[in-house]
């Protein structure tokens, strides 16, 4: 299987691993991860599980994690890809895969609302989690302290 | 004074029929037109609040969402935790894992029939669904000894034996169980009235439901075969023998059928669970050697795994793992970020009621004011699980 | 001594005995209070629940309803601000005046009733009628967009039934030759009940008699996890108990109407007890009783249908349903049927 999907994705990835079984890791570059969606979604790959964004400070960087299997294909089914980018922790801006892979809508927009990462092209705009009246960074950053009532606050 | 042809219904969180969630309606006299659903009224903030406990701490953490079907939850971050740790339970506590988990499913599904019942007026259903859930949860207090969060799957087996007496009351839950499904069609799934309401109400249309992203009983129901207990079987799932419920038709009376025929399917598991569970310690024994003496000698005698504080300052080596259960609203999906300390550096959790939210649009755009209760009780959404 | 033989020759006379106590408002208020507690008792019976229980526990909790309307009266009445306050404080008395009204045209034996006229089997439908547009009015003068909903909803089911309703009526009224609901009551002392004689007219009616008073599984008007508690969701205390019983004064009324045009009125009661003008009315409630007593069964067996659906199977099937007891009737009289 990884060896199907590095042949597919050619150059655009920068590494595609088996981690575990039934685990792929695909890292690519930020700019190329629509285009990685597109051939990945050619192959059979039809929905997205989670988009994670992960908070790495000190290598000011911000970890988008897409997790993408397949539904109607059973024999894809039991691979889950996780195709890892990064993007700049100041100025957090990827293309929107919602064109490609639909069901990334509001997993993209809970990212937004809770890391701050702008989505480009992501129609619905607005929080999602988080009320409307919050004021105050992204929460799931690293420099969002949870304040204990009473203890803290 | 301007004139407008479309009623904005805000069917808020103070409404009977709409649960913790907004939905604003545009309606066209009796037809949606426009359709938005507005989560987030019940966020907990559980991914942030992990990365502050350490991981024994986020297994009652993670049951709370999703409270009626907190094993499958319990279960799936287990094994994650499990994987990060290179670890497997034994096979007794595997299989004890999968009664647990099947009790729960039957459990949550009772109530999601029941919540559907009273949402399109039956109150009888919900009265008999509510009812009928007892007997599961009287099992499992027996087996975890509480009602409704167990806490039961621990990284390394499950807390508590089976108890005496246990294969006799579950096989009695079953047989009962058997019987009120009959009533159960009879009056509310097979009533004309019910059929009128539900069928070809809300219809998910089968590559729609693949590309939107629906899990669970919806995305069966709309004829896509995908469980993950046969595409990636975990616990005592690869030798057990159960079918996958799929219907065709995608409308709301389908997403019904598979809930109630899932329910069979679970009693069949449970039942082979109890025959088959082999013996054997339900606990992993390269950790039973890190007790001190005098607790394992209570959990010997006792048969009840106290969390001794050992475990609190669990220490994961470093690394990533991911793991997917399928829960009974739908596919549960956990990734574990470990940087070697004792809290998670990135708990992540989607949830299936997160990833149904969608299907509301789909399903009810052009569908009448009184489909929004009847699509909204066959999707099964759970608010406090979506949100998390 | 005058004036007391004067007061009790006016209470026992009909035209202040039947609206006023039997089978009138008195009578009115000890029915919705058993029928109610029996709508819940047998409910909680099939849902395996108890019900009401506490409240008087050695009759099984059947005072209950009085506990609740005693809680209805010290209810602190809550007019919305932008509320028409008129028509907010006056839609549910003036409805529950309408549902009430046309019990005076019920008659409790042969020589015993309140309005002494050829066309009392007209009364009560043409009354009935005038009782969804305060409806309506409630619903409008809400301001709350649940409410105005819910009394659109009440309006549609009104041209659901009402046809229907009327049709039913004139079969009757054909097999019978005959528009007084005394004689109606009459002609069927033979033993041949208006059931058995137009079977069609009777479950038409019947079914049109469930639309109107909102009982599942037509209970659209009120459908409480759609539309809240459809035009009465504003209104509290006993503006709230008004509008909903309202419904039930409906039932009340219909199911004796029922009882005397479809189940043979006081027959068959033989000789001495249909001397007294007042037993054979207590043999029409009792059929009546019964009648209501499957209606508010029902809750426990159907969920509710959509606005639509009740609207085609008021339209298509009950109008044709009950346009076919019409020609039943013609042609019962046709071969020479005589009746009574």
């Amino acid at each position: 299987m990884a060896g199907s999907i590095s042949e597919k994705l050619g150059d655009l990835a920068t590494q595609v691993s088996a981690v575990s079984p039934g685990r792929l890791l695909i890292t690519v570059d930020a700019s190329n991860i629509v285009e990685t969606a597109r051939r990945l979604h050619e192959m059979g790959f039809d929905h997205v599980k989670s988009v994670t964004g992960t908070d790495y400070p000190d290598e000011n960087r911000l970890e988008v994690v897409y997790h993408v299997s397949s539904f109607e294909n059973l024999d894809l089914a039991a691979f889950v890809l996780q195709i890892k980018t990064s993007v700049n922790r100041f100025d957090p801006n990827l293309p929107s895969v919602t064109g490609i892979w639909p069901s990334a809508e509001y997993l993209e927009r809970e990212a937004s609302d809770l890391l701050g990462i702008r989505f480009e092209g992501l129609s619905a705009k607005g929080r999602l989690l988080l009320p409307e009246t919050f004021a105050g960074g992204p929460p799931l950053r690293k420099d969002f302290k949870i304040r204990t009532e009473g203890i803290d606050a | 004074m301007s004139e407008e042809r479309f009623l904005e219904l805000l069917i808020g969180p103070q409404h009977p029929g709409s649960g913790h969630m907004k939905i604003t309606a545009e309606m066209d006299g009796d037809i949606i037109v426009g359709f938005e659903p507005n989560i987030g009224y019940v966020h907990r903030a559980v991914e942030k609040i992990a990365e502050t406990k350490t991981y024994m701490q986020i297994i009652p953490l993670v049951e709370r969402p999703a409270l009626p079907d907190t094993a499958n939850h319990n279960l799936g971050y287990t094994l994650a935790l499990e994987k990060l740790l290179g670890i497997e339970a034994p096979p007794r506590a595997q299989y004890l894992r999968t009664l647990l988990a099947e009790i729960n499913r039957i459990h949550s599904h009772l109530y999601g029939i029941g919540i559907h019942g009273i949402f399109i007026g039956s109150s009888t259903m919900f009265m008999w669904a509510f009812a009928d859930r007892e007997p599961w949860m009287e099992l499992a207090q027996q087996l975890t000894g509480a009602r409704l969060t167990y806490s039961y799957m621990i990284p390394g087996g499950v807390r508590r034996n089976l108890p005496e007496g246990f294969k006799d009351n579950a096989l009695k839950a079953t047989r009962y169980m058997e019987r009120r499904l009959k009533d159960y069609d009879k009056l509310f799934v097979h009533n004309p009235v019910t059929v009128a309401r539900l069928r070809d109400v809300g219809i998910l249309k089968k590559n729609l439901a693949a590309r939107i992203g629906v899990v669970g009983p919806t995305l069966r129901a709309s004829g896509i075969s995908y469980d993950v207990r046969k595409i990636e079987p975990y616990c005592a799932y690869p030798h057990l023998d159960f079918d996958v419920v799929v219907r065709e038709e995608g409308d709301s009376h389908a997403r019904l059928l598979v809930r109630v025929e899932e329910i069979l399917q679970s009693i069949r598991i449970i039942r082979q669970v109890l025959d088959e569970v082999p013996d054997g310690p339900v606990f992993l024994e390269s950790y039973i050697k890190l007790l001190s003496p005098k607790i394992r000698e209570e959990a010997e005698k006792t048969q009840i795994m106290r969390f001794p504080a050992t475990f609190a300052a669990l220490k994961p080596p470093k690394g990533e793992a991911t793991s997917r259960v399928e829960a009974a609203r739908g596919e549960v999906f956990y990734y574990i970020v470990s940087d070697g300390s004792p809290q998670p550096y990135r708990f992540r959790m989607v949830t299936p009621s997160f990833r149904n939210v969608v299907a509301f649009k789909y399903a009810l755009l052009g569908r009448r004011l009184a489909d929004i209760p009847a699509v909204y009780g066959s999707l099964d959404y759970f608010p406090p699980e979506a949100d998390r | 001594m005058d004036i007391i033989q004067f007061l009790l020759d006016l209470l026992f006379s009909e035209a202040v005995f039947v609206p006023l106590i039997f089978p009138g408002l008195l009578t009115l208020t000890v029915v919705i209070v058993v029928i109610i507690w029996f709508e819940r008792k047998l409910a909680a019976k099939v849902q395996l629940r108890y019900g009401p229980l506490y409240v008087f526990k050695p009759l099984g909790g059947i005072v209950q309803l009085v506990a609740d309307l005693v809680k209805f009266l010290f209810a602190e009445l809550i007019v919305p601000k932008g509320a028409d306050k008129r028509a907010f404080l006056l839609s549910p008395v003036i409805l529950f005046t309408f549902s009430v009204a046309p019990v005076v045209a019920i008659p409790l034996s042969s020589g015993y009733a309140a309005v002494k006229s050829d066309l009392t089997l007209l009364i009560v439908p043409a009354l009935l009628t005038l009782a969804p547009i305060f409806v309506l009015i409630l619903g409008w003068s809400s301001d709350n967009k649940f409410s105005f909903i819910g009394g659109l909803r009440e309006g549609y089911m009104m041209m659901a039934y009402e046809t229907t309703m009327f049709v039913a009526v004139l079969a009757m009224a054909v097999t019978y030759s005959s528009l007084s609901l005394i004689d109606i009551a009459g002609k069927q002392s033979n033993g041949l009940w208006g059931i058995v004689l137009n079977p069609l007219a009777a479950f038409a009616f019947f079914v049109a008699m469930l639309m109107t008073t909102a009982r599942f599984p037509f209970d659209v008007t009120e459908a409480e996890s759609e539309i809240v508690i459809g035009p009465y969701t504003e209104y509290s205390g006993i503006y709230f108990g008004l509008c909903l019983g309202a419904s039930y004064a409906k039932l009340y009324v219909l199911s004796l109407f029922f009882a005397v045009v479809f189940l043979g009125g006081w027959n068959p009661l033989i000789w001495p007890l249909n001397l007294n003008p007042i037993l054979p009315g207590v043999a029409v409630l009792v059929k009546a009783f019964l009648v209501m007593l499957f209606c508010v069964f029902l809750r426990s067996v159907y969920p509710r249908f959509r606005i639509d659906q009740a609207l085609q199977l008021g339209w298509h099937k009950l109008l044709a349903l009950s346009v076919a007891s019409v020609v039943l009737a013609l042609v019962l009289i046709g071969l020479g049927f005589e009746v009574g």
